[in-house]
């Protein structure tokens, strides 16, 4: 029409080009930043206006609910979004573990900025993904509120700019009036801490160190400073051991780096060559994990270990320069030791726990004798430790007055060493005293002044894996509490004004990088902490040749005391310089199976003579010191000992760890020499109190009942006739289900777990599961998804152990689905039973039809602890009160990884997915995967000979499977 | 009701001289004086138990159920057994009133009435078990399958819980029926005798009762179908209560004897219930002639059988787990005997079995303070019954991991004994508001006796000397000379 003219914009749009009518179709439309293609990387703006939009939307959205019962929150957008943070996507940092001196690489997921799980680095050259489950726990670092909120002065607090001052002032002035000035520190800072503590030398040259050690692993290294010339740890291969004996070394529960040794020594692998697998001998006082892993397993008493050590040694042929007195262990298992040894030569391996020096020396002449140098344990790639006087030496000189400053690097003396007290004492009466620990803990209120360090998750550092390989470590979080990195203190004091970032890539560059430059190095120093690690070349050189001359230091055995005292790390706790972490105070012990306590351990024939029974509060007295700790009736425990468990009883850990347990490190012995502590004593009183502790057990009933749960076989009787076990002939008249598309499965190999329940925190950590407290667990209440089941078999004086987690089994006919009212569990087509937490009214029939009792049910409103809050996982739903919970098979990583599959065009690859109890699984041991694919190894390993389900003959069909344990006992123990 | 022709040989079921009047008058009696010292004194103490049990009630659910003392093993236990011993007790009411209604037994009749108020106020008290039982009782509701927003999301028919919602709702409701019915005549003789207000409520309770020919014809027809209607509830309700357990997998739960045994063993409990209220009730209101011995030594007997079934169950249980040679079965019975919980074994088993061979014992079952010792610990042994079957299995299933044990907490004590408040409130309250014996029924068997009683007493007279001892039972004479 004539009265209707076509306006037009421009002679292209009269025209009708197709790319401008295009352009004008989009003109008022923005694509959101999410969905495919979205991690691919978004245009930055149009995120950042997706933010903005969501924030306006959601506020629209507050204010028209403002009539409803929920309070009206505004939430504020990103002025400007941080860059590659796209909203619920998590991001991957990677990193090196700080928990304990182990330094296994890590990965650490964050999500909006928060550090919400961390996870083995599979990529890491030492521990190829393993982590414990300190590790795992220690992602709530970040977040604990006990930890001081900035720099203290006599207490109160101060800014960095006065304690920086009053520090370096204080310092000079000591360093200036000829007075010393000791630094304690654990034996290894990393190489920039090393390089700052170098600094604070170079400034004030009267300064020297003094060891903190308080588990005594520098025994070992001292002894190889005697017979090798290195001071330095071996580095073990149990990987490449074919018979291994360990004289009381925890070295898959405590001892060193659990996570390293075990995924070495790991039996996963093994198992396909059952004629070929290794055989590991464990002699010790108290039943560890080692223990409980051993093929064979003999108690020795404390005071037994030196002799037994020097018999076996005198059987390999080693020459004694001294009389060792015979020990008690049985002459024909002395043989026995040197027999297998001796066949294995340069594959035989020994370990040994002790903190006695002489103790270790002979350790190191049996290997090499046998001619493990080299071979099983090697000390050529091994960082040398620093020169430094133990702490009994620091007391001497602090008593004459020669030392004017006191600094405490990363340690807390006054708690994990014997004469904390006496320490204490004189600590109050030293001129210039600083702590660097994060809060204001047993030690650091003795000090005058408190420079918190940094959480490792909001740190830079580094970690010396190997002498050519540096751990990286980066911040992952914005500090939270007002910190500062320990090693920046120090440089701060030492008048270097660097910041920390920058001397940490300086010394890297100067080490690893030198004669890059420009973006050569910057993309090295990029990779570099893209892996979290930077491997050099290793050094080509031979082991150091042993000393035989070494020998000489070696004493003879203290006499048998008639009851004897072994002080032990616990796998949760170790030190205790994590007691305030709720998810490790709840972890059972994986032996005992008690939480929240530090318990005494007795063996069932000393218990029965004293009258002592499980929860009986006994005092300890050792040294002019008495103790009072809970008893544990324990198995496996030598029958003249009574072990004791550390890293309880602190006084100053925070609002989760103080009180509970007594603190034991005051019954150790303290030696001028060596490690400086004596963790056992021939010299020790036991008298009952007459009062009681009920234990916080997630276990009372010990043995199987002769059921068939846990499954063992010989190893040669297994390579004999490798047989599946029985499985049931199944018949029914109903259909079977049908999975059209994937059907999730996994399985658990028995012989390689050793029940170090890192899987039991990852869960924790990724599944939100809450922490109930001490009384709710003695109430049988604990709400962990994953359990590990522990039974006793044979002697209880010199027990068999195995393990066994469990988690909720999928069945295909599973018990609680058909007796849910209300639909709230449910089977999924892919064969995972689903819990619809939202449906859930809470009947808990479906956790009484279960037989594997793994459904968990909220009795109270647990979930919302404050101090656990911020490291909730946001993939995984809160659950509230009333309500069943159980394992998922982690759900949520599988639905990410097939939308991200799919985005791709692509299908999920065998492996792809791991569940979170699998992904840190030290040893291996689970395996997930598509049940549907007959070639995944879920499938295989299913099929397999030693594949078998858990109480198959109730018909529940669980998709979850057990491979039969084999154990390579070699006949009569 | 019509009179019906017994045969002489039979006792009398009223053993006193009445008129219809009298009986009227008598059982309207309590409910037209002010109550006594002893009533007001049972009413507070059943109050205060009420009150007790409230007070826990909304603390579980205030605070979670974590106030109870149940664990990851053992998911259910007072909660689930107060359930099942309360729908139990209920049994008896209806088998009262509907079967022996079917059967004839006309010596049901003084007993029926509060029998089946028994049963309606114990089935109230077992129902409010499955609703606070709940983690999040405030959602109960979606356990009925009602239309509803949430898509294909409605109730699991696969559920026993669900079926026991039907069951249980089936049941109160039928019986409540029932029992309503059953009232009219003796509502419309209250409505004739009130005034005020009271004469109004009665009125209008009475549905327009007239009394005619044609009333009585539509009422009998109607109790008569309802009381067919009823009698398979007997036999479903505590069927399906039984799958509770039956259809689950757990040893000592996963037994098919399960129906039959929970329903003899309801009837048992019942049994004895209803004989532990009635010997009170008939001594507190002087209604010995009314409830008779005879009255009570029917419900032994019954009690003789039913315990009979529930001791074969038991033994039947413990030989199946040892012919089966199931190793788990096995080892629950054995831990049922001779585990922790034995002695709560042993109590159910005295109780249950021990206790009712006594029965045998003519002298035992005539006399009602025996009976009412006796019938209180069948109770008590009925409600150990349920909490062994419960606690012991779940204590100790399939791996011995998560064995534990489970010890109930003062919050779960004060809802049992509150469970009982709400019971003896409402049979309490009953007692006071509506005729406790059914007026109408009673008047059916009464002209037998009254006549009888007459005629002996003509007898008597005439013979000069004296007739059969006690007032009971009647000389062949006698009857041959009324015929």
């Amino acid at each position: 029409m004539a009265s209707d003219p076509k306006y037009w914009l421009s002679m292209a749009d009269r025209a009708g080009d197709p790319a401008l009518a295009a352009e004008a179709s989009r003109e008022f439309s923005e694509e959101l930043p999410v969905g495919p293609g979205a991690e691919a990387g978004p245009d930055p703006k149009s995120r950042r206006d997706f933010l903005r939009i969501m924030g306006l939307s959601a506020s629209a959205l507050a204010a028209a609910s403002a009539c409803s019962r929920a309070p009206v929150r505004k939430i504020v957008p990103y002025g400007e979004a941080p860059e590659d943070s796209v909203p619920g996507v998590a991001m991957e940092y990677a990193s090196v573990c700080g928990a304990c001196a182990a330094g296994c690489g890590i990965v650490v997921r964050t999500r909006d900025g928060r550090p919400i799980k961390l996870e083995g680095n599979a990529r890491h050259p030492v521990s190829g993904g393993a982590l414990c489950a300190l590790g795992q726990a220690a992602v709530l670092g970040p977040y604990d509120a006990s930890r001081a909120p900035g720099p203290h002065i006599g207490g109160a607090p101060a800014s960095w700019q006065s304690l920086d001052d009053v520090v370096k002032q204080g310092l000079g002035k000591v360093a200036a009036s000829g007075q010393g000035i000791r630094v304690v520190a654990p034996a290894d800072l990393g190489p920039t801490g090393e390089a700052a503590l170098a600094a604070l030398v170079a400034k004030f040259p009267t300064t020297r160190r003094v060891l903190s050690d308080p588990l005594g692993l520098e025994a070992t290294a001292l002894a190889h400073a005697q017979s090798h010339g290195v001071r330095a740890l071996p580095e073990l291969h149990f990987d490449r051991a074919r018979v291994v004996a360990s004289f009381g070394a925890d070295f898959l529960g405590s001892w060193q780096a659990p996570p390293v040794h075990t995924r070495r020594w790991s039996r996963a692998p093994d198992a396909a060559r059952p004629e070929a697998m290794a055989r590991l001998f464990v002699l010790e006082p108290t039943l560890t994990l080692t223990g409980a892993a051993a093929d064979v397993r003999w108690n020795l008493a404390p005071s037994d270990q030196l002799p037994a050590l020097a018999a076996l040694a005198r059987a390999l042929g080693v020459t004694l320069p001294r009389e060792v007195r015979a020990p008690e262990l049985a002459p024909e298992r002395v043989a026995r030791l040197a027999r297998e040894l001796g066949a294995a030569g340069a594959g035989a391996l020994v370990v040994c726990g002790s903190d006695d020096v002489g103790t270790q020396l002979l350790v190191a002449a049996i290997n090499d004798r046998l001619g493990a140098y080299g071979s099983t344990l090697s000390l050529v790639g091994q960082p040398v430790r620093p020169e430094a006087a133990p702490m009994s030496s620091l007391l001497a000189e602090l008593d004459a007055g020669s030392v004017g400053a006191v600094i405490l690097l990363g340690c807390n003396p006054v708690y994990d060493h014997p004469q904390g007290a006496a320490l204490a004492e004189r600590l109050d009466k030293v001129a210039v005293t600083v702590s660097t620990a994060d809060r204001l803990d047993e030690s650091a209120r003795h000090c005058g002044h408190l420079a918190p360090d940094l959480h490792f998750l909001e740190s830079w550092g580094d970690r010396r894996v190997r002498r050519s390989t540096l751990g990286l470590m980066q911040p992952t979080v914005a500090p939270l509490a007002g910190g500062r990195a320990a090693g920046e203190s120090l440089l701060r004091w030492a008048g270097i004004e660097t910041a920390y970032r920058d001397f940490l890539f300086e010394r890297w560059r100067d080490e690893k990088a030198a004669g890059m430059s420009g973006p050569v190095l910057q993309a090295a120093w990029d990779s570099a902490l893209e892996d979290g690690f930077w491997q050099g070349m290793e050094p080509e050189a031979p082991e150091p040749a042993f000393r035989p001359e070494a020998l000489a230091a070696v004493a003879d055995a203290p006499a048998p005391g008639e009851l004897e005292l072994v002080l032990y790390a616990t796998v949760g706790l170790r030190d205790g310089a994590m007691a305030n972490n709720a998810w490790l105070q709840e972890l059972p012990d994986p032996i005992s199976k008690t939480t929240w306590d530090g318990t005494c351990s007795l063996s069932p024939a000393t218990a029965k003579r004293l009258g002592v029974s499980d929860g009986d509060l006994l005092a300890i007295e050792a040294g002019g010191q008495r103790v009072v700790a809970p008893a544990v009736v324990q198995p496996g425990v030598h029958p003249r000992v009574v072990a004791v468990a550390l890293g309880y009883g602190r006084s100053a850990a925070g609002s989760v760890g103080d009180g509970i347990g007594q603190n034991a490190w005051p019954l150790a012995g303290v030696t001028a020499a060596g490690a400086g502590v004596s963790l056992t004593r021939s010299d020790v009183k036991l008298s009952r109190t007459g009062e009681r502790r009920a234990l916080a057990q997630t276990q009372t009933h010990h043995v199987m009942e002769g059921r068939p749960l846990v499954l063992e076989r010989e190893a040669a009787d297994y390579a004999r006739s490798p047989g599946a076990p029985r499985r049931h002939e199944k018949l029914t008249m109903w259909k079977a289900w049908e999975y059209p598309g994937h059907r999730w499965g996994m399985t658990i190999d028995l012989s390689a777990c050793t029940g170090c329940a890192s899987c039991v925190i990852s869960c924790n950590a990724e599944n939100n599961v809450p922490v109930v407290g001490r009384a709710e667990v003695a109430n049988r209440r604990e709400m962990h998804w994953l359990r590990i089941d522990r039974y006793y078999s044979g002697d209880p004086a010199e027990p068999g152990v195995v393990h066994q987690p469990l988690m909720c089994q999928h069945c295909e006919n599973a018990p609680c689905e058909t007796v849910c009212p209300v639909l709230a569990t449910v089977h999924s087509s892919e064969g995972l039973n689903q819990q619809v937490y939202n449906r859930c009214v809470g009947t808990r029939y479906c956790a009484n039809n279960c037989p594997y009792k793994v459904r968990r049910f909220n009795w109270f409103d647990y979930a919302h602890d404050p101090h656990l809050r911020l490291a909730l996982n946001p993939d995984v739903v809160v659950r509230s009160r009333g309500v069943m919970e159980k394992c998922s098979l982690c759900v949520q990583r599988i639905q990410s990884k097939k939308a991200a599959a799919r985005a791709e065009g692509l299908t999920v690859a065998d492996g792809d997915i791991q569940t979170a109890c699998q992904q840190s699984c030290p040893a291996q041991a689970i395996v997930f995967g598509d049940l549907n694919d007959p070639k995944s190894r879920v499938s295989r390993l299913t099929r397999g000979d030693r594949g078998y389900r858990l109480l198959e003959e109730l018909n529940v069909g669980p998709v979850v499977s057990y491979l039969v344990r084999l154990k390579n006992t070699g006949g009569t123990p | 009701m019509s009179e019906h022709a017994l045969s002489d040989l039979r006792e009398p079921l009223v053993t006193e001289p009445r008129t219809m009047a009298g009986i009227t008058d008598e059982v309207c009696a309590p409910m037209e004086r002010r109550p006594s010292i002893l009533w007001t004194l049972a009413f507070l103490v059943a109050v205060v138990a009420l009150a007790i049990g409230v007070w826990a009630v909304q603390h579980t659910i205030r605070k979670g159920i974590g106030v109870w003392g149940l664990n990851k093993t053992v998911g259910w236990a007072f909660d689930i057994t107060n359930f099942v011993f309360w729908v139990g007790i209920g049994h008896a009411g209806t088998l009262i009133s509907a079967i022996l209604f079917l059967f004839r037994q006309k010596w049901r009749t003084s007993v029926n009435r509060a029998a089946e108020a028994m049963t309606l106020f114990a089935v109230m008290c077992a129902g409010l078990f499955p609703i606070i039982h709940m983690g999040r009782p405030w959602l109960g509701f979606w356990m009925l399958p009602y239309p509803n927003t949430r898509g294909s999301l409605w109730v699991n028919f696969r559920s026993p819980l669900l079926w026991d919602v039907f069951a249980i709702s089936t049941y109160f409701i039928v019986s409540a029926v029932f029992w309503y019915v059953g009232l009219l005549p003796d509502l419309a003789t209250v409505r004739d005798r009130a005034k005020g207000l009271k004469r109004r409520i009665f009125g209008v309770l009475a549905l327009g009762w007239n009394g005619s020919q044609k009333t009585w014809l539509r009422y009998e027809t109607v109790y008569l179908l309802l009381a067919a209607l009823a009698t398979p509830l007997v036999l479903s309700v505590h069927t399906i209560v039984s799958m509770d357990f039956a259809t689950s997998v757990l040893p000592g739960w996963h037994t098919p004897i399960f129906p039959p045994y929970f329903v003899a063993g309801a009837v048992f409990s019942g049994f004895a219930m209803v004989l532990t209220l009635m010997i009170i009730t008939r001594k507190i209101m002087r209604w010995e002639h009314l409830i008779t011995v005879r009255h009570l030594e029917n419900m032994t007997k019954v009690i003789i059988v039913t315990g009979g079934i529930v001791g074969l169950a038991y033994g039947t249980e413990f030989f199946m787990a040892w012919y089966s040679g199931n190793m788990y079965e096995a080892f629950t019975f054995k831990n049922r005997a001779f585990g922790p919980y034995g002695w709560a074994y042993w109590i159910m088993v005295s109780c249950n079995v021990g206790v009712p061979q006594l029965f045998w014992i003519k002298k035992v079952r005539t006399s009602p303070w025996m009976i009412l010792i006796l019938a209180l610990l069948i109770n008590v042994g009925m409600w150990f019954e349920r909490f062994v079957i419960i606690v012991t299995s779940l204590h100790r299933d399939f791996l011995p991991s998560s064995w534990a044990m489970y010890a109930p907490t003062l919050i779960e004590l004060a809802i049992l004994l509150g469970s009982f408040g709400l019971f003896f409130t409402l049979f309490l309250l009953f007692t006071r508001v509506l005729p406790m014996i059914s007026i109408a029924e009673v008047k059916g068997v009464l002209g037998f006796a009254a006549r009888k009683r007459e005629a002996a007493a003509a007898a008597k007279a005439k013979a000069g000397g004296s007739s059969a001892p006690g007032g009971v039972g009647l000389p062949i004479a006698a009857s041959k000379e009324r015929s």
